[in-house]
């Protein structure tokens, strides 16, 4: 669809989202001032015939066959393989390395240091130096050749042992007493229902399936890197500063992530792997391919971190919170600086508008290495502790959960989802079937709600799309930014469609060079709301320059030209798409759109928000839980492509229950070492695990920008671990308030009520 | 309810431009800060020289710490 460009004073736009199953539409118009040249605003009024479709991947023919070429799959002429020698300590010093044997070896090409002797070693994994050859088991042998000498400290790898860490009993509750709080504590002294638990989580390794690494290729003095990473541009500039001692610039790094196999937050740096590969590299004059291997990645990649919190709180009479005390504790590894490692733990807050709060937030170091953001940081451990006491102090009021929190949700949205997403479920007549008290299998359902707290970037700094339309009817669209999976191919191609007016076949879409326009870092759900403007407005650019050569053709003013089905010209004199472009000649239009500033103003919501809803069944011989059905009613702004949305609903909570469920890290006190290193003994959620997965996509027109999308990466991931567990104490009549929910901890859950 | 905070307002003066974060990448320092975080990251800062979150001195990177006074220090003086 497209309309005239040019400055616009204020544009009046409905904003909202249409009811769900017969629920209200919420709309209502806005006036907002596009930035001069942008395209103008799409909202809940304006067909769309692409976007919002069930289309497939565009890339998904590609994926399946293998023609899709991730960094590991880069081969060049003479590469080299590489790898590093890993700290087998976890805490102590380098005094001795020598590389000279592993250099003598045959088929070594190059070995640097990657830590000076005298520095500290931080945890087991360490990286010491790298050794580059002609085949891995060369360089094996080459890293056994190396010689490191440790000078050995005591270490601590259990992050509730160390010195600050909070006094536990032997059910696992915060022993210590809470600090005084006057306000708060005349709050819970009026409280009808007042509760207090501890809840826990356990470490969560990102497992993406593709490891962490790069390809380097140093030509004279420019340097081109293939890397699996979340970020084009950022590992460009890093590169560059960390080699600009051999004269490297900027604009000499090229780096490559056409495809990249899953990044959760873990993959936004080079890493010492990416800058050993160039070193290595640079010092053998030849290319060389690093990947870490999965042990690597579960102990040196970064992690979602363990949690720990304690929760206090009361409802009135009435059943509203009117006390909410929380704090809680994140083990974050080495890294703790301040109190601050990336350990926090975030609570929702949309329940607790009319209580008497409290928050407190400390992280504690172990000797393990760092975390890193991990989707929707601190949110699942979070909202598993705040659900979950939620359901106990509704359990404990005597009011449905579900009712609980219709009472205290103080988020329209969410109280339509609330409503929808019950009524999809059946929840309250599959909350009301009895179990038998001497039946083996016990069936339970939960809820869990969600929320985003942004819409994602505003368009600062202004990453931008190129679009080209050739004389052959074909268009291409390209963007700098990486798609790590999420589907950012078929979201540009999807909207330049749109806004051209063609089939979506007719657009390919390239993503993941730098030499193409900047885009973001694909982290806190950024990605698909930065650059759908942009790619919208470089094909509004583009088709005003095409709408030029057919008014010129038809003799017509460019302003009556229009693009749709297939078709460009006015209302009553029109060409077929491919007869139009055949007007452009041999150089194609070529434009750059731009991502302009978000409107001014609150958008119509600032965040994105979704519930969850689970069953599960629980073996009470074995402690097996097994998660039997969940539903999903999640906003997404704007929706682009449906079926990969939906795609990202379904991963999320395939996630969560794989982080309710099995997901954690198990660490060796006396090495130091993890055991569980490997994807055996490390178990994630399983092709037999997967339950049947509802999702229901809310459009939301948000009127924030011409493409009002939001992302989806964080926001449904928030909810299903704690959807999962209180589907467990609904089918146990019992909490399990540690992660994950393994047999032992249902079967000591049955102990204990019986 | 807290003033509205964004991430630059989070920034010590003067901080190493070695220091990254995530948060450079996906957002941009304009943006506003919706919890009460102390500092405009989310806990894992790394240093553009080594790839680590350690620093060229060997101490770990942090906003608090890479300032002026530190002797890796890469930025412009103060």
């Amino acid at each position: 669809m497209t309309a005239p460009a040019g400055p616009r004073d204020g544009v009046e736009i409905t904003v909202g989202y249409r009811g769900l199953g017969g629920m209200p539409d919420r709309l209502e118009a806005r006036a907002v001032e596009p930035a001069e040249g942008d395209a103008p605003p799409w909202d809940a009024n304006t067909p769309l015939r692409q976007v919002g479709g069930d289309h497939d991947r565009v890339d998904g023919l590609a994926k399946a066959s293998g023609r899709a070429k991730y960094t590991s799959d880069v081969n060049l002429p003479g590469l080299l393989q590489a790898a590093i020698l890993r700290a087998p300590i976890a805490r102590g010093k380098l005094v001795q390395l020598e590389l000279d044997a592993a250099r003598a070896m045959p088929g070594i090409a190059a070995v640097v240091a990657l830590k000076n002797v005298g520095s500290r070693v931080r945890f087991v994994g360490d990286a010491i130096a790298a050794v580059a050859g002609a085949d891995l088991h060369r360089v094996r042998d080459a890293l056994a050749a190396i010689r490191a000498d440790y000078e050995v400290e005591p270490h601590n790898v259990d992050w509730l042992r160390g010195e600050d860490a909070p006094l536990l009993d032997a059910d696992g509750e915060i022993a210590e007493p809470w600090p005084e709080a006057v306000a708060l504590e005349g709050a819970l002294a009026l409280a009808a229902t007042t509760h207090g638990a501890t809840y826990r989580t356990e470490v969560q390794t990102h497992s993406s399936l593709e490891p962490h690494g790069a390809t380097a290729r140093w030509q004279g003095e420019d340097l081109e890197v293939w890397s699996s990473t979340q970020a084009t541009f950022g590992v460009r500039g890093e590169l560059a500063q960390a080699l600009k001692g051999r004269g490297l610039r900027v604009g000499a790094v090229t780096v490559h992530a056409e495809y990249v196999g899953g990044g959760f937050g873990s993959k936004f740096g080079a890493g010492v792997e990416g800058l050993a590969c160039c070193l290595l590299a640079h010092a053998a004059k030849a290319p060389v391919k690093l990947m870490l291997d999965r042990f690597e990645e579960h102990t040196t990649a970064g992690n979602r971190p363990a949690a720990l919190l304690q929760l206090r709180g009361g409802l009135d009479a009435e059943g509203r919170l009117i006390a909410w005390d929380v704090r809680s504790y994140g083990g974050c590894g080495f890294n703790v600086e301040r109190g601050d490692g990336g350990g926090n733990v975030a609570v929702p807050d949309y329940y607790t508008r009319a209580a008497k709060t409290r928050r407190k937030h400390t992280d504690l170091p172990a000797d393990t290495d760092p975390a890193r953001a991990m989707r929707a940081p601190g949110h699942p451990q979070g909202w598993f502790g705040a659900e979950l006491f939620l359901d106990e102090l509704a359990h404990k009021a005597g009011i449905d959960p579900l009712e609980l929190r219709l009472r205290n949700d103080s988020q329209t949205m969410r109280q339509d989802q609330w409503r929808f997403g019950a009524e999809r479920f059946g929840w309250a007549a599959a909350r009301a079937r009895p179990n038998a008290p001497d039946a083996r299998f016990r069936r339970g359902v939960g809820l869990a709600s969600a929320r985003w707290s942004q819409l994602g970037s505003a368009g600062r700094p202004p990453h931008g799309v190129q679009c080209r339309i050739h004389r052959d009817g074909s268009v291409e669209v390209r963007s700098g930014a990486q798609d790590i999976g999420t589907g950012l191919k078929t979201v540009l191609a999807l909207i330049a469609a749109e806004e051209l007016g063609i089939d979506p076949k007719l657009v390919q879409a390239f993503t993941g060079h730098t030499g193409d326009p900047s885009g973001p870092g694909s982290g806190g759900s950024t990605t698909t709301p930065s650059l759908s403007p942009a790619v919208r407005h470089a094909a509004f650019l583009a088709r005003q320059q095409l709408a030029g050569f057919v008014a010129t053709h038809l003799g017509a003013d460019a302003a009556e030209i229009d693009c749709r089905d297939g078709t460009v010209g006015t209302r009553t004199q029109r060409l077929a798409w491919a007869e139009a472009c055949k007007l452009i000649g041999p150089n194609p239009i070529d434009v750059r759109g731009q991502r302009f500033p978000n409107y001014g103003g609150k958008p119509f919501s600032a965040s994105v928000c979704g519930c969850q809803f689970a069953e599960v069944e629980v073996d009470t011989w074995t402690g097996q839980v097994r998660v039997l059905r969940m539903l999903a009613v999640q906003d997404c702004g704007l929706v682009i492509a449906k079926k990969l949305a939906e795609s990202q609903v379904l991963g999320a909570m395939l996630q969560g229950i794989s982080f309710a469920l099995h997901e954690q890290r198990i660490m060796d006190r006396q090495s130091g070492r993890m055991l569980n290193g490997d994807f055996l003994r490390y178990k994630i959620l399983g092709s037999a695990d997967v339950p049947e997965l509802d999702c229901v996509l809310m459009t939301v027109h948000n009127g924030h920008s011409s493409t009002p999308a939001a992302g989806l990466g964080e926001p449904p991931a928030v909810a299903a671990p704690a959807a999962v567990a209180t589907a467990v104490f609904h089918a146990l009549g019992e909490p399990v308030r540690h992660l994950p929910i393994t047999p032992d901890k249902v079967l000591a859950a049955l102990a204990r009520r019986a | 309810m807290q003033p509205e905070k964004k991430r630059a307002d989070l920034l010590p003066a003067h901080l190493c431009p070695s220091l990254l974060l995530k948060q450079i990448l996906t957002h941009g320092l304009d943006e506003v800060v919706h919890d009460d975080r102390r500092y405009p990251g989310d806990g894992y800062y790394w240093c553009s020289r080594t790839c680590t979150c350690v620093g060229p001195d060997d101490e770990v990177v942090h906003p608090s710490r890479c300032v002026p006074e530190r002797a890796c220090y890469d930025g412009p003086q103060a």
